[in-house]
């Protein structure tokens, strides 16, 4: 049983998620970032973790935070996208946690690509 | 084939498990028989001088006309990707393989031919991105418009699709066979970057 209650999260909040530089080629973000790891996309939620955080958290894993960058997305953005849902799903160690639920699909891999921005960049990466 | 030869519009291109060689008929027979005690003879045919070959396995190749030498250039990026992929965390989902890289780069290499030829104008180079679960993603994206087609491990499983124009205007979706799609479908994006 996780000690935190699972809260709705308004529209105007961020979400923040690791890209691993696998993820980058030739300087720009890969689509395929977006897509679900056990039912959803794991994202941490503004209120309770900020991009630096965000990263870190690969430490507990033995990973290289500098191998990562933190993308940041608009919750109310998000909910725009068909069938996403983002859901509050707090973790002992990451009170933050949230899944976006729902299929990661062409449409909807595109859409996110017009709504994301870096919070914390990679090297060589190209931004718009 | 030495009518073929001398009006220079074919070469002879022999593809070795050691590389390429490409000579003329007359030198042919004295080469060959040295370089064939050195290696392996995979394939050995007349070409079109205006193509270029690209290497998806040793096994496998793709001709692709020289006017669309960037998307030949995009191809090889992928196999060599592919060939030189030491730090992949297999923590970030599965990687492609080459057999789907064969599916995705069949498709990219016969669309782009197809429109080059019967619509007259080489398609925008778009970028070939390891996709979700092993599949693969080719993603066009410009000032004019957004495409992203995805491609599974068989080519018996359908490729999706959705783009985009970034005014919103227009957009396609939807999903195909690998050789049997409907070469129209992406035209209304494609041509607004003639």
């Amino acid at each position: 049983m996780v000690d935190f209650e699972v809260e709705e999260i308004p529209d105007e909040d961020s979400l923040y998620m690791r890209v691993h530089k696998n993820w980058i080629r030739d300087g720009e973000l890969n689509p395929g970032t977006f897509r679900n790891n056990l039912g959803g996309m794991s994202t941490d939620w503004s209120k309770y973790s900020g991009p630096e955080q965000t990263r870190n958290r690969v430490i507990a894993y033995d990973k290289d935070p500098d191998n990562y960058g933190v993308l940041g997305m608009n919750v109310g953005d998000v909910r725009k996208i068909p069938d996403q849902a983002v859901v509050h799903k707090p973790l002992d160690d990451n009170r933050s946690h949230t899944d976006i639920e729902g299929v990661k699909e062409t449409k909807q891999r595109v859409l996110y690509l017009e709504i994301v921005n870096w919070e914390i960049t990679l090297p060589n990466l190209i931004q718009e | 084939m030495k009518d073929l030869l001398a009006n220079n519009s074919y070469k002879r291109l022999a593809f070795y498990n050691k590389g390429f060689i490409n000579l003329s008929e007359e030198d042919w027979f004295d080469y060959k028989q040295d370089y064939m005690n050195h290696a392996h003879l995979i394939e050995d045919k007349f070409v079109d001088s205006n193509s270029i070959r690209v290497r998806i396995t040793d096994d496998y190749t793709i001709d692709i006309p020289t006017e669309l030498n960037d998307i030949a250039k995009e191809i090889s990026k992928a196999v060599e990707f592919l060939d030189n992929i030491e730090d992949w965390d297999p923590d970030e989902g599965e990687l492609y393989t080459y057999s789907t890289l064969k599916n995705a780069a069949s498709f990219l290499a016969d669309y782009s031919i197809w429109v080059l030829n019967e619509q007259g104008f080489v398609i925008p180079t778009p970028k070939i991105y390891p996709g979700p679960n092993g599949t693969i993603d080719i993603l066009w994206k410009n000032e004019k418009f957004k495409l992203l087609v995805n491609v599974r491990s068989h080519p018996d499983l359908s490729a999706t699709f959705y783009g985009k124009t970034n005014d919103g205007e227009e957009f396609v979706e939807g999903k195909f066979k690998i050789g049997n799609i409907n070469q129209n479908v992406f035209l209304v994006l494609l041509e607004q970057y003639k």
